[in-house]
């Protein structure tokens, strides 16, 4: 490389300000971009136009004006409570999920049975992926009225549906979200597990901690951030339900999905048209904001535990 | 800070007849070993010999099927490794990773009720002892390997430990780290005045810090000596190949005491060999103790330059390789074909079966 | 007395907890489809899925979803991760975001939107669905693509091959997609499971497919409605269990 050269690669690095170079790097950035067309455009036309749609729409009204009236409506009255049930329900279907499979991703760890490992891994993908109205059918068929569970436990004198309890409630519905929760949390969490390191149990040992020690000070703060990671995202899997809800409830618990999906149905108050909108775009904005978290707290488990 | 106090009582370790199997594999048998206080010893040996097992049953992660350990007189074989005070340092990552180097150096005083300010003022006196103060607030992964390392001693030394134990903590670490370390270890003992057991698989790091030398095999201890000792005078044919390097040479035993080899006769090392006269053995010559001569018995097969000295590799007319160094200066005019012989300048070595 | 953690009895209990919660709702729906008329067991209603009305259409219907959805995934996901994997490897993190989008944007949510843009012509054909429901299997077709194009190094093999003098189209067909067969197969079992699955925007824009025709029948049929559950979730559970099977091979590869 004679020096010229050099001197012309060096201008071209530092974004010197020869009109060829900056020629040369649109070529190259629209060489970088074409292939990505295709993918670019599909996602627009069928993701963000909709998308931006839905966001533009929760602020007109049905005169086509400015308004803020829908975003104002959906913290009030029934909308509010569907806001407040649809995180309770994930709340309380995040945290039993997030336990639940915390133990059972624990013990198939420690058991050191690779079958039963690989048993409960297959499964936990194929569980967490099941939803929906055949996932209705089938708590119906156990604890409905009519289901199995319902009539064993009658059997020996245990009636479920003395005291008004149905499956169709809140307490029901979070009975069959735990079936994708729990396989969800076993999923994610399970790497986490698998990188405590037997070293760190046995340094702090002969440093003189107890098990309690090492659970308190290591292994609890390190697989806080997984931990609280998994909830996150368990919360916005339940938080985004919609089909498991509406085969289930029909309608009789008021959730946000469903709250949209009657809304979409046309079961409208006609001054309500735009409301779904602003329904809509609270969901996005919540689980958004749950995801994030999500992915801030992947980077800090990735660090750890790497 | 003054070293000073950070020197412990140095501790007497008398280990009896360690014994340990997993399944049906013995790992550990009649293991046995005194350790005088403030020493350092070294348990040597390929993997699988047993050393890490001796060193574990001694922290008390792992438990013996029968024998004892005992610290100053007193048995800890049945105390759990949380009562032991031990400090051990591990292969690698055994960090914290939640903590700070500092957070991870105060541990052991913080499960044992230290107030904060009094671990944290003892925690920056053990990392200036392995000179990383400008680091004390790091987490592990923003470190080095060898700076992890050093943590991990000063993690170990922070609860006045009454042995500290190393579990190969060079292994994982690049070669010129792994020296400076390893240096670094030595002279932190040595200040510190502890106890030590080291475990490795490399020789030349057993032989550049300890004060003696445990060879293992196959769950036993093979001899136990100083290093230069050890050298020179290996007990078995394994760890005279095991520690440094070693020609084996076709010879032939004359008697229960003399061998014949390249035309020279030595005395016999091992005496209770079990060969009769007149078998076909190997002896084992270190490449120093083989000069070259004017003569007509090998060929010169290849040379390596290595600093002052010059592996010269020559092959016997039966095929048998040898190596050997000569001073660079002098293997100038030596070239792979020429035919050369070959004088041992020893009297005496070990021989094996061929 | 080692620190290698054990299973104790409490997380065995807890364990076996889980099991039976897993395990009780398979026995149940089975036991359940196979009630026939005056308390004798019988499978009778399996028998009848196929004569049941509308099934026909809704099958017909599902396939062509089904077939549309994967030919689009695999046209638009397999060009544009190669892409990103071959020439813009700087993009590959914005590609995953975009990719991973339609995890925050809810069905239900998005079915709002399209409803709101799509010209009326797409409205008035279920095609549309397919259409999202590549969308909707993005985040796991990108992923699914991006691992198997990461466990090769495609880079080497695409120079070598366009060196020897060979087109583009020849390069793609006969270099890269044989190396990420599995990656695809499995892209498409899990593009298969979700169309198969998906509810809300078909149940939204009022098309009758598989799961909501289960829906449908579960109104007048519950023994029915449950025979068709078992039925779809053990054909969902065979393509995701296929796909496992497809990861360990690469992952055994690897």
């Amino acid at each position: 490389m004679t020096p010229a050269e050099m001197r012309a690669d060096v201008a071209a690095a530092t974004g010197g300000n020869s009109g060829r170079g900056s020629y040369r790097r649109l070529l190259r950035a629209s060489n970088t971009y074409i292939g990505l067309l295709p993918f670019f455009v599909y996602s627009a036309i069928f993701l963000a136009l909709p998308t931006a749609r839905v966001a533009f729409l929760a602020f007109r009204d049905q005169d086509d004006h400015w308004t803020l009236s829908n975003i104002f409506e959906s913290f009030h009255g029934v909308y509010l409570l569907s806001f407040q049930r649809s995180i309770q329900l994930s709340l309380v279907s995040a945290i039993t999920g997030a336990i639940f499979g915390f133990i059972a991703a624990y013990a198939i760890t420690v058991s050191k049975i690779g079958f039963l490992r690989r048993i409960v891994q297959t499964a936990s993908g194929v569980f967490a992926n099941t939803g929906g109205v055949p996932l209705a059918f089938m708590f119906i068929a156990t604890i409905g009225t009519y289901g199995l569970v319902t009539k064993g436990l009658k059997l020996v004198g245990i009636d479920l549906y003395k005291g008004g309890w149905t499956l169709f409630t809140f307490t029901g519905l979070i009975l069959v979200y735990l079936y994708f929760q729990i396989p969800l949390m076993v999923i994610v969490i399970l790497p986490a597990i698998d990188g405590l390191r037997l070293e760190w149990r046995e340094a702090a040992a002969t440093l003189g901690a107890s098990k309690q020690q090492f659970w308190r000070y290591i292994a609890g703060p390190i697989l806080l951030p997984p931990f609280t990671g998994a909830l996150l995202l368990l919360f916005a899997n339940s938080f985004a339900a919609y089909a498991t809800a509406a085969a289930l409830t029909s309608g009789t618990i008021p959730l946000v999905p469903i709250q949209i999906g009657s809304l979409v149905s046309g079961n409208v108050i006609a001054d309500e048209a735009n409301l779904g909108y602003a329904l809509g775009l609270g969901m996005i904005l919540i689980i958004g904001f749950v995801m994030t978290g999500y992915a801030i707290l992947q980077r800090r488990t990735a660090k750890w535990l790497s | 800070m003054s070293i000073q106090s950070t020197v412990q009582r140095s501790s007497r370790v008398t280990i009896s007849n360690l014994r340990r199997t997993f399944a049906d594999v013995v790992a550990l048998d009649s293991f046995s070993l005194n350790i005088e206080p403030g020493e350092l010893i070294t348990l040597l040996g390929p993997s699988g010999c047993g050393k890490t097992t001796a060193l574990r049953m001694v922290a008390g992660l792992d438990v013996p099927d029968s024998g004892s350990v005992e610290i100053n007189g007193a048995s800890v074989t049945n105390l759990p490794p949380s009562k032991r005070d031990m400090g051990m340092v591990f292969q690698a990552y055994s960090l914290f990773p939640n903590m700070t180097a500092r957070e991870n150096v105060a541990f052991g005083l913080r499960v044992r009720g230290v107030g904060k300010a009094e671990r944290l003022k003892r925690a920056n006196e053990l990392l200036e002892l392995v000179d990383l103060t400008t680091q004390a607030n790091r987490y592990p992964h923003q470190m080095s390997g060898g700076q992890q390392q050093r943590v991990a001693l000063a993690r170990a030394l922070a609860i006045e430990p009454k042995v500290l134990l190393l579990d190969e903590p060079l292994s994982a670490l690049d070669a010129k780290v792994r020296t400076q370390l390893r240096d670094e270890i030595r002279r932190v003992q040595q200040e510190v005045g502890i106890t030590t057991i080291f475990v490795t698989h490399d020789q030349e790091e057993a032989m550049a810090i300890s004060d003696r030398v445990g060879v293992m095999n196959k769950g036993n201890l093979e001899q136990l000596a100083a290093p230069d000792f050890l050298y020179a005078n290996p007990a078995t044919a394994f760890i005279a190949s095991f520690v440094g390097a070693m020609n084996r040479l076709p010879g032939l035993l004359m008697d229960a005491n003399t061998v014949k080899v390249l035309d020279t006769t030595l005395k016999v090392a091992n005496s209770s060999h079990g060969f009769a006269s007149g078998s076909k053995i190997d002896v084992m010559i270190r490449p120093e103790h083989l000069m070259m001569t004017s003569g007509d018995i090998a060929t010169i097969l290849d040379r390596s330059f290595r600093g002052p000295m010059t592996r010269i590799v020559v092959v016997l007319d039966d095929g048998t390789r040898i190596n050997l160094d000569v001073a660079s200066a002098s293997a100038i005019s030596i070239n792979p074909g020429d035919r050369v012989g070959l004088t041992i300048t020893v009297d005496k070595a070990l021989i094996e079966a061929r | 007395m080692t620190l290698t953690p054990k299973l104790g009895p409490g997380l065995g209990f807890g364990l076996g907890v889980v099991a039976f919660y897993f395990l009780m709702p398979l026995v149940s729906a089975f036991e359940f489809s196979a009630r026939g008329a005056g308390n004798v067991y019988s499978l009778e209603a399996y028998g009848r899925i196929a004569s049941q009305y509308g099934f026909k259409d809704v099958i017909l219907l599902t396939t062509r979803l089904v077939f549309v959805t994967v030919f689009l995934t695999i046209l638009i996901m397999v060009p544009t991760v190669t892409w990103v994997h071959l020439k813009a490897k700087k993009l590959r993190r914005l590609i995953e975001f975009i990719s991973l989008l339609p995890l925050v944007i809810p069905p239900v949510v998005l079915v709002l939107g399209v409803l709101a843009t799509m010209p009326n012509y797409l409205k008035g054909t279920p095609m549309l669905l397919a259409l999202e429901y590549v969308m909707l299997a993005m985040p796991y077709t990108f992923r699914a693509l991006d691992a198997g194009l990461g466990a090769i190094d495609v880079r080497t093999l695409v120079d070598a091959a366009r060196g020897l003098g060979s087109p583009w189209h020849t390069v793609f067909m006969r270099i890269i997609a044989p190396n990420i067969r599995s990656a695809i197969f499995g892209s498409i079992f899990l593009t298969v499971a979700l169309v198969l699955g998906e509810y809300t925007m078909a149940s939204l824009m009022l098309w009758e497919t598989f799961p909501t025709w289960i829906a449908t029948v579960g109104q007048s049929e519950a023994t029915l409605a449950v025979a068709l559950s078992i039925f779809s979730l053990a054909f969902a559970w065979v393509l995701l269990l296929a796909l496992s099977a497809v990861e360990r091979r690469q992952k055994g590869r690897k």
